[in-house]
């Protein structure tokens, strides 16, 4: 710090020096009035000074950021050791107090000022013993530490921020001598400006505005009869002459001398009060003026202003606006310090040093290139070789002609065989590998990775700039409710990237405070249940492959899932049977929807339902997730788990269709290749929908081409040209007869004889993406290498399409589109949110059945569909003949027992294939919950399933539709009996109980 | 006042832009087609590092798609950045068939477009030069961006 101020100092002279005597109030007015910097510019001609000027307030203000940051967890400490005070931390906090003092004291920045020394004073007199720690006085200081950021972050603006509050807070502790003195001092020259200004009716505010933005000085200087004017003998329009060289005399009226008789008033009596505005710095005006310095006031004009508006007139509204016009104005300057990065010195030197590096690689490269052309000029005589040859050839098989025809064809043959050879060993003369080459392009390939890294780490910041925030969170809000929180936080030195780190303040703060607000009991429930009285808050950052891990940890009462089943119910935001349903860990994860509060009462800290949901999308659009671990009565676990860096991302490159697409790494949890003899085995079809099995697990395929609705192209063979594909399937693609014949495709492929279509383009490679908890395989034409790629935000018109996380350029300097898994499980209309929890439920009940030896029953609905349904849930198979059905409207019913069964085709309420016409004879399922008054139609039934199948919930879903299953190498479509009938029901608006 | 306008050809149409709209015309037209993209983004480009997107402009004036010849050239326009006039963000670049030269006009020769104009939207023309060969249009080029 004190280097730091030294430079400021050094660089001060050197501008003082420059400007002669313009000095700290010609700075203070650069920064206050930077509409007047032009004037000054051109008053002065030293308009670099004034850049230095605003770049050392930005410097200092930057440094005083830090020693803010630094007093807090000082004062915590300090706090905490109470009455055992350790002098070094004491004067740890003084010291950083007192470099804020300094700095802004240099530049006049009187507010900033005032309040640090108001509290270096109190610190002062704990060190001396003087004072008592106690959280009062914490709490007042860190009032005046908030205050002084609030000053330093708007500095220019510093002095329409009122710190009466702070000051006051902080005054019970300062010792009373000075309290007095600053009493006096303060009211003193109060009144003095306004009564000074009061004896001058005639001056206009704009009059001293006016002067003000010239770089003026305002000083109401009294002339004494007694001193000044030598009882009378002096003329005061004489010395006023005199002034005018200095300035300008904007008034001058006679006053009377408050200690005088009033009775015996005469001329020489009068004291004269004068409005006197010069460029004179305060320090200068009674020493040019010749004038005692207890006669001068200099009038701020912006204190008067503040003066004016309580007192006089009531113009408050219009000039307060123009304030903060002004302000708004002024502050846009300093917004450019939050772009500024500290950089770490040797990180630097590390990029400089590896840039250096780069270009010594590049100079090699250029060397062994030159080096080829040399190379090739040695080719071109290999060129010249060959045609020396062809010559000596073509005369050889002249003379052979001539005089031995028989031997020609031999000859030539030898001819040929040597031209080869000659061909030959020069080609391999201009292929061979230049010397070295390889070893440079390594090292300058290791450069460039190694100087890549590096500029990455220039983004990173430790977890600590945010981390720092809570010890003084947690302890402001334990106070506030009267409980013992302490806070445990480890691994701060964890770095993830700027903009990152920016972004999880607002979520970290809000889940802290979530935890001491509604984790975290008072101590008096704390003992009740038989914990300690203090709760704990954890909060931990580690790394952990790719991403960085925080773990926000209380000990407190947990989520209590029966409340949050309550009150999702209340708010509507679930029906009764998806509550009976809902697992703990779903009901934990309802706490973060939009208007969710467990709260009973609002309050400051929180209770509106908005909090976890703005932590979860923050979360999200950071490319993170959230997830809860909660046990009741013993307390909750939030993980946030973030990627490194939102920059640079490793990623997969695909292609689909001839164009290059990168998909995010994070997102892929592994590749799958189909080869092209068994697709049609290991592809399946349900509808439009194609799956495949991936360790006896469905994974529902989305096209890439077809998401992205790229038409299929196939490369011709011959022509190389890339022509529209009318074919759909990839069964289309391989003959059924193919696929059969294997063994012997195989022998013939080993016998050199190659099928056209078996090659490695067509076997289906396949992506599997995680979005959330769920996979999904994206079906590629090609994968590439993984690369590391530089991310560019989406433009605009782009948005809409869902699919793309953003743009890329790759390394021949394309745009490739960087894909995102979850938008095309949007667009591809994968529901897996929706369904899995009704469905992991019904899951659990089949599952549970199973146990119990549960039957399906298996059907069809005149489609190549299987259908199978729990056979418990049918009272009775009906075999029916069509001409039994009769017709109302458009709903079929057929008589059974005396009253009427409505027919539910469920093609009418499955996404499932349609049959063309109902057959003479068909079977009719009731169930039982419908008491009979459903009856659903099955073309065919054939078995009944003793099962303890599992059943995929994930791939083929869909309202009615409990998951898949695969009996006898078939896909079975299990259909979930209840939810069909409701919306039957709801169809035929009838209640089914 | 004189205007100076950057001559572009869409199809048959001489089109004039604003040059104080315009950063650079670029030759070098290695376009990125974004699939589900809208109609009238031609795709995305590299543009030393910058990606810039390209707006096939024939869309917007009910002309056919452009096609990429060896005159066609990409206008590229200022952001809000250097702009303050327009409002988009991002970069974008006009795929144009063919640039023509540059003209100074002084506005009294920009004439309003004729009510008779029913094809192109006649917000996207602020007026019509009388060339001594053929017409040229003037673009709004804030009106022409802003769905873009």
């Amino acid at each position: 710090m004190l280097r730091g101020i030294s430079f400021i100092v050094g660089l001060y002279k050197e501008c003082f020096l420059k400007k002669k005597f313009t000095g700290d109030s010609g700075l203070k007015r650069s920064l206050l009035n930077s509409s007047s910097d032009q004037t000054i510019l051109n008053d002065t001609g030293s308009g670099d000074c004034i850049m230095q000027e605003n770049e050392m307030i930005n410097d200092l203000v930057l440094e005083s950021k830090e020693h803010l940051l630094s007093i807090e967890p000082d004062l915590l400490l300090l706090e905490q050791s109470a009455n055992d005070v350790d002098d070094k931390l004491i004067n740890r906090i003084f010291r950083a107090i007192h470099s804020i003092k300094g700095g802004f004291g240099f530049f006049g920045i009187d507010k900033v000022t005032t309040l640090s020394h108001t509290m270096e004073n109190i610190l002062s007199r704990i060190r001396d013993h003087n004072l008592e720690i106690n959280s009062p006085v914490i709490d007042a200081l860190f009032q005046g530490i908030d205050k002084l950021r609030v000053l330093i972050d708007d500095i220019s603006n510093c002095d329409s921020i009122p710190i009466e509050q702070e000051l006051e807070k902080l005054s019970p502790f300062r010792s009373d001598m000075e309290l007095k003195d600053d009493i006096n001092k303060d009211t003193t020259t109060q009144s003095s400006s306004k009564t000074l200004l009061e004896n001058h009716p005639d001056i206009s505010e704009s009059q001293l505005e006016d002067a003000s933005k010239n770089g003026k000085h305002v000083y109401i200087i009294t002339l004494q009869s007694d001193l000044d004017l030598h009882n009378g003998t002096t003329d005061p329009s004489e010395i006023i002459k005199k002034w005018e060289k200095l300035g300008t005399v904007l008034d001058c009226t006679p006053v009377a001398d408050p200690i005088s008789d009033k009775a015996n008033i005469n001329r020489t009596d009068f004291n004269y009060s004068v409005v006197f505005t010069s460029v004179l710095e305060p320090d200068l005006i009674g020493f040019a003026c010749e004038v005692a310095g207890n006669q001068i006031f200099e009038i701020n004009l912006s204190k008067y202003k503040k003066e004016g508006l309580s007192t006089s007139l009531r113009i408050s509204d219009s000039t307060d606006d123009t304030n903060t016009i002004s302000t708004s104005k002024i502050s846009s300057p300093d917004k450019r310090n939050d772009d500024t990065l500290r950089v770490r010195t040797n990180l630097l030197n590390n990029l400089m040093n590896l840039a250096g590096e780069l270009v010594l690689g590049r100079n090699q490269i250029i060397q062994l290139f030159n080096r080829k052309l040399i190379d090739f000029i040695d080719n071109n005589n290999s060129a010249c070789a060959i045609a020396q040859n062809l010559d000596l050839t073509e005369k050889k098989i002249i003379d052979t002609s001539r005089s031995d025809m028989s031997s020609l064809p031999d000859i030539i043959a030898s001819e040929i065989e040597r031209l080869k050879h000659v061909y030959q060993s020069s080609l391999s003369m201009s292929l061979k590998e230049l010397p070295g080459i390889g070893s440079s392009l390594q090292s300058l390939d290791s450069v460039i990775s190694l100087l890549q890294e590096n500029i990455m780490q220039t983004r990173l910041q430790p977890v600590s700039v945010v981390f720092n925030k809570f010890p003084r969170v947690v302890r402001d809000l334990s106070h506030k409710l009267g409980k013992q929180i302490g806070l445990t936080m480890s691994g701060q030195d964890v770095e993830l990237d700027k903009s990152i780190i920016e972004t999880l303040s607002d979520p970290l703060i809000h889940l802290i405070r979530n935890c001491c607000d509604h984790g975290i009991e008072t101590p008096a429930e704390r003992t009740a249940c038989g914990k300690s009285p203090g709760g704990n808050i954890t909060l931990n950052a580690f790394q952990e492959g790719g991403k960085v891990i925080i773990a926000i940890e209380d000990d407190g009462k947990g989520i209590d899932t029966s409340r949050v089943r309550d009150i999702a119910l209340e708010k509507n935001l679930i029906n009764e049977k998806e509550a009976k349903n809902l697992s703990e860990h779903e009901l934990q994860m309802y706490v973060m929807k939009p208007g969710f509060s467990t709260a009973e009462t609002i309050s400051d800290i929180s209770g509106r339902g908005v909090g976890m949901d703005v932590v979860r999308s923050n979360i999200e659009k950071l490319g993170g997730t959230v997830t809860i671990e909660s046990e009741y009565g013993k307390g909750t676990r939030f993980y946030l788990t973030l990627p490194l860096t939102l920059a640079i991302i490793p990623s997969l490159i695909v292609s689909v269709e001839g164009r290059n697409f990168a998909v995010p790494q994070v997102g892929v949890e592994e590749l799958i290749r189909i080869r092209s003899f068994e697709i049609t085995k290991k592809i399946e079809r349900i509808q439009s929908a194609e799956v495949t099995r991936l360790r006896g697990k469905l994974l529902p395929l989305v096209r890439l081409a077809e998401i992205l609705d790229i038409e299929p192209t196939f490369i011709h063979p011959v022509t190389g040209e890339r022509l529209s594909d009318k074919r759909v399937r990839w069964s289309d693609r391989r003959g059924k007869k193919y696929a059969e014949n294997l063994e012997s495709e195989n022998d013939e492929r080993r016998n050199g004889k190659k099928d056209r279509r078996e090659n490695i383009q067509n076997a289906v490679k396949i992506i599997i993406l995680k979005t959330g908890n769920n996979l999904f395989g994206l079906v590629v034409d090609k994968v590439f290498d993984s690369e590391e790629i530089v991310v560019k935000p989406l433009p605009e018109v782009l948005k809409s399409t869902q699919c793309y996380a953003g743009a890329t350029i790759m390394g021949d300097g394309k745009v490739a589109m960087i894909l995102d898994p979850g938008g095309i499980a949007a667009k591809a209309e994968l529901k897996f949110s929706d369904i899995e929890k009704n469905q992991n439920i019904a899951m659990e009940k089949v599952v549970k059945g199973a146990e119990t030896n549960q039957n399906f029953l298996l059907f069809d609905n005149n489609t190549k569909e299987q259908f199978g349904i729990d056979l418990n849930s049918i009272t009775r198979i009906e075999y029916i003949n069509k001409s039994e059905i009769e017709q109302i409207g458009n709903r079929e019913f057929i008589k059974r027992d005396g009253h009427s069964v409505s027919l539910v085709r469920i093609h009418d309420y499955l996404p499932v294939s349609t049959p063309d016409t109902l057959p003479e004879d068909f079977y009719l399922l009731l169930p039982r919950h419908s008491n009979n008054r459903l009856g659903i139609v099955a073309g065919a039934v054939y078995d009944i399933l003793n099962t303890e199948t599992n059943i995929d919930t994930k791939d083929v879903k869909g309202t009615g539709i409990l998951g898949s299953t695969i009996v006898n190498n078939r896909l079975v479509i299990i259909l979930n009996i209840n939810e069909l009938i409701t919306n039957a029901g709801k169809r035929f608006e009838v209640t089914y109980e | 006042m004189n205007k100076s306008f950057i001559t572009i050809r869409i199809g048959e149409y001489l089109f004039g832009i604003d040059l104080k709209h315009v950063r650079e015309v670029n030759r070098y037209l290695d376009i990125t087609p974004v699939a589900l993209s809208p109609e009238f983004v031609s795709g995305l480009m590299n543009l030393r590092g910058q990606i810039v997107t390209v707006i096939d402009p024939g869309i917007k004036l009910q002309m056919e798609k452009r096609v990429i010849s060896k005159s066609s050239r990409c206008v590229i326009l200022k952001t809000a950045a250097e702009d303050p006039s327009v409002s988009q963000k991002d970069t974008l670049g006009i795929l144009v068939d063919s640039i023509g030269d540059i003209f100074t006009i002084c506005s009294s020769e920009i004439e309003c477009s004729p009510p008779n104009i029913i094809d192109i939207d006649v917000k996207l023309i602020s007026g019509i030069v009388k060339l001594e060969q053929e017409l040229l249009i003037i673009l709004r080029m804030q009106e022409f961006l802003k769905a873009a």
